[in-house]
């Protein structure tokens, strides 16, 4: 595919030069951690850097990011997460003007009787019950009112960061979606522990390859999180490898991310499949 | 108030130092995030309100989904008639959608009800030497479902769900002849890359579509691979996609895999439960009556006309003339005519029709105006087309938010020039 020559020589001269600035925007590092969660998705301002691509005959652009706005906190948003993100992403819900009950349980209902969603009737009712309580024309302002002004504390850099980038594959109990996003729950320490620079690159450049993780084969590619700060990033590993029980599953001897861990790996920046061919034994 | 007109508030407003203008830190004055959604009532907005993004071989385009994608061309890329691809709306049923694909292993199958069944590389249809070109509009069916009132659930899409391109390709019919089509076929299906999760029984998880073989659609149809001179970027169907000059998106299947003869009508998913219209006057009915009405599905675009400058965002000094300018199409036939009025719809005028890439391409339009009074007033903009159709004011309503083509209106305001 044709590029820029200007593109790719920029590209050249970043990859050749140890210290370069972070590929993905710089506007995030103004974002200190006691800003409450933006109504941007994360990323919204990230600019890929050109590459060039190999020789064969296969044509392929990097990973999609995942870009999903945040959803209203509540009950049933974990439901509705976990279910509607097999399909899509929670940005279908998000994206829709407010809707009375009956155009929202229309709306469950084709899901489920269109498209065969096949979703347990318990936890259809579960995510029904959330969409009417906050995303209804009665309901919706107070509910993005509670989402704006929601106290960034309570939950850390890492947990937000994880709930906004990470949860809508991997879900936000970490158990990720059989046959599409891989579990981080046992997984996230198992490669701490064995391919810890692995780690990292894999939330900065994303990866694309098959893997093994808890028992299942994956093939999915991962998109990069590049665009997120060194904080943010050093704060995300420490939470999944930490979260839902993995703590006990840690070697004692493990040192938490750094964010100046994130920076030196990002210094050297890698495709998606190079991350994958260099995860390691 | 200094001597050149500006003062120093007005400067440190600019540049976002104003009291209060720091309202979400870290964000300039006029930056401030908004939520993703409008409504209840209908989006006020010519386009719709996410955020830009920017993706692989993309410009910054409007994001309205990230999995499967959905992307939205933003207004000022309509100045002109032919859309570049780096902004050309992107939209994608089903996830995952290809990111890659390997050309020693891709072929299009022509295939079913056929006497030779194909088997054809990107270079086996590059080479051939029925290549073609037509300039043409590819609108989602959507487009605009954002005005609808009451609203509909969907992609909320503004007006910038369009694009007009310059398509190479090779005639489907050539291909269809080249694999001898058996006596009983009635329709030929297509059939993309992109893979959903639904169960295999119901066929949501292929995106396949069908047009009828009989018909001057088909006669229209091009296998494209080139688009404005250039590959089809991923997002917008590389290494080959369907195009049907004057039908709406849901026909021009992306990263075409299968031409599939049939011989007897496509009931599957996407024909026979999506995208489907009422068969009343515009495709239009009433919540009321919706699930009682017959339906179709939708094929033919109506005449639409759009204006992109001004566009309200900056106020206009009285006596000092400007030039409104925007677009016009129809599926139906050129464009014959497109009207301007600066009150609001009282009176109208002709507007002057730029160069014409075609019966099916964006036709441009311009109208100098000199505004004669201060205060508020609004453009209109209506359009008409060889079937003799007009714009009209009238809502369009059905329960999937097709169709939309009322007459576009834009608010602007004229100041005082001393």
């Amino acid at each position: 595919m044709a590029r820029r020559p200007e593109a790719l020589l920029l590209a050249l001269l970043l990859a050749g030069c140890p210290g370069s600035p972070p590929t993905g925007s710089s506007t995030g590092s103004s974002s200190g951690s006691s800003a409450p969660p933006s109504l941007v998705p994360p990323g919204a301002l990230a600019q890929p850097l050109s590459r060039l691509p190999d020789e064969g005959p296969v044509y392929a652009i990097d990973p999609l990011p995942a870009r999903t706005p945040p959803l209203v906190p509540g009950a049933g948003r974990d439901a509705l997460v976990a279910h509607c993100s097999t399909c899509h992403s929670t940005a279908y819900v998000s994206l829709q003007p407010p809707l009375p009950e009956a155009a929202w349980r229309a709306t469950l209902d084709k899901m489920q009787r269109t498209y065969g969603a096949g979703v347990p009737e318990a936890a259809a009712e579960e995510v029904l019950a959330y969409l009417v309580a906050h995303y209804t024309p009665e309901t919706i302002e107070a509910a993005y009112a509670a989402l704006a002004g929601a106290p960034a504390g309570g939950a850390d850099v890492g947990a937000r960061t994880y709930e906004a980038a990470c949860a809508p594959c991997h879900q936000p109990d970490g158990r990720g979606l059989p046959g599409a996003f891989p579990p981080l729950v046992g997984h996230a320490p198992a490669l701490a522990a064995a391919r810890r620079e692995h780690l990292v690159r894999l939330v900065l450049f994303g990866q694309q390859g098959p893997i093994q993780a808890g028992g299942q084969r994956f093939d999915a590619a991962m998109p990069g999180a590049g665009h997120l700060t060194d904080e943010e990033l050093a704060g995300v590993l420490n939470y999944v490898t930490r979260a839902w029980g993995n703590d006990a599953r840690l070697p004692a001897s493990a040192a938490p991310f750094a964010p100046e861990e994130v920076a030196r790996a990002r210094a050297r920046p890698l495709t998606p499949r190079e991350v994958h061919a260099q995860r390691g034994p | 108030m200094n001597d050149d007109g500006i003062s120093r508030r007005d400067l440190l407003q600019a540049a976002g130092l104003g009291a209060g203008a720091l309202a979400v830190a870290g964000l300039a004055r006029g930056q401030e995030p908004a939520p993703p959604y409008t409504g209840p009532g209908p989006n006020p907005y010519w386009g719709s309100v996410g955020p830009l993004v920017v993706l692989p071989q993309k410009a910054p385009l409007i994001q309205l989904t990230d999995r499967p994608v959905q992307l939205e061309t933003p207004r000022h890329w309509f100045l002109e008639p032919i859309t570049p691809n780096a902004a050309f709306f992107v939209r994608w049923h089903l996830d995952p959608h290809p990111t890659s694909v390997d050309l020693s292993r891709w072929r299009l199958a022509v295939e079913g009800h056929v006497e030779r069944p194909l088997s054809l590389s990107l270079e086996d249809l590059v080479r051939r030497d029925d290549v073609t070109e037509v300039v043409a509009v590819n609108q989602c069916s959507g487009n605009s479902r954002s005005r609808f009132q009451p609203r509909v659930p969907g992609a909320q899409w503004g007006n910038g769900a369009m694009g007009c391109a310059r398509w190479t390709g090779v005639p489907l019919r050539a291909l269809l002849r080249d694999a001898g089509v058996k006596a009983g076929a009635v329709q030929v299906q297509l059939e993309g890359l992109d893979r959903g999760q639904g169960p295999p029984e119901l066929g949501s998880g292929r995106y396949r579509k069908a047009l009828d073989l009989e018909g001057d659609a088909l006669d229209r149809a091009l296998v494209a691979f080139g688009m404005n001179g250039e590959p089809l970027p991923l997002l917008n169907g590389f290494p080959a996609r369907v195009v049907v000059p004057g039908l709406f998106s849901t026909y021009w299947v992306k990263a075409l895999a299968h031409v599939r003869v049939l011989d007897r009508p496509d009931d599957g998913f996407w024909m026979a439960r999506a995208y489907r219209v009422p068969l009343t006057p515009r495709g239009s009915t009433t919540p009321a009556e919706a699930a009682g009405a017959t339906t179709a599905p939708i094929s033919t675009m109506p005449v639409r006309s759009f204006l992109v400058a001004p566009d309200g965002s900056a106020k206009l000094p009285v006596g000092l003339p400007v030039v409104l300018r925007g677009l016009a199409f129809s599926g139906r036939g050129a464009v014959t005519r497109v009207d301007v009025s600066t009150d609001g719809g009282a009176t109208w005028r002709q507007a002057r029709l730029g160069e014409d890439l075609g019966p099916y391409a964006f036709r441009a339009w311009s109208a100098p105006w000199t505004p004669a009074r201060p205060g508020r007033t609004t453009l209109c903009v209506r359009a008409q087309d060889a079937s003799g159709e007009v714009q009209g004011d009238a809502p369009v309503w059905n329960p999937g938010g097709y169709l939309w083509n009322a007459i576009e209106r834009q608010e602007v305001v004229v100041g005082p020039a001393s």
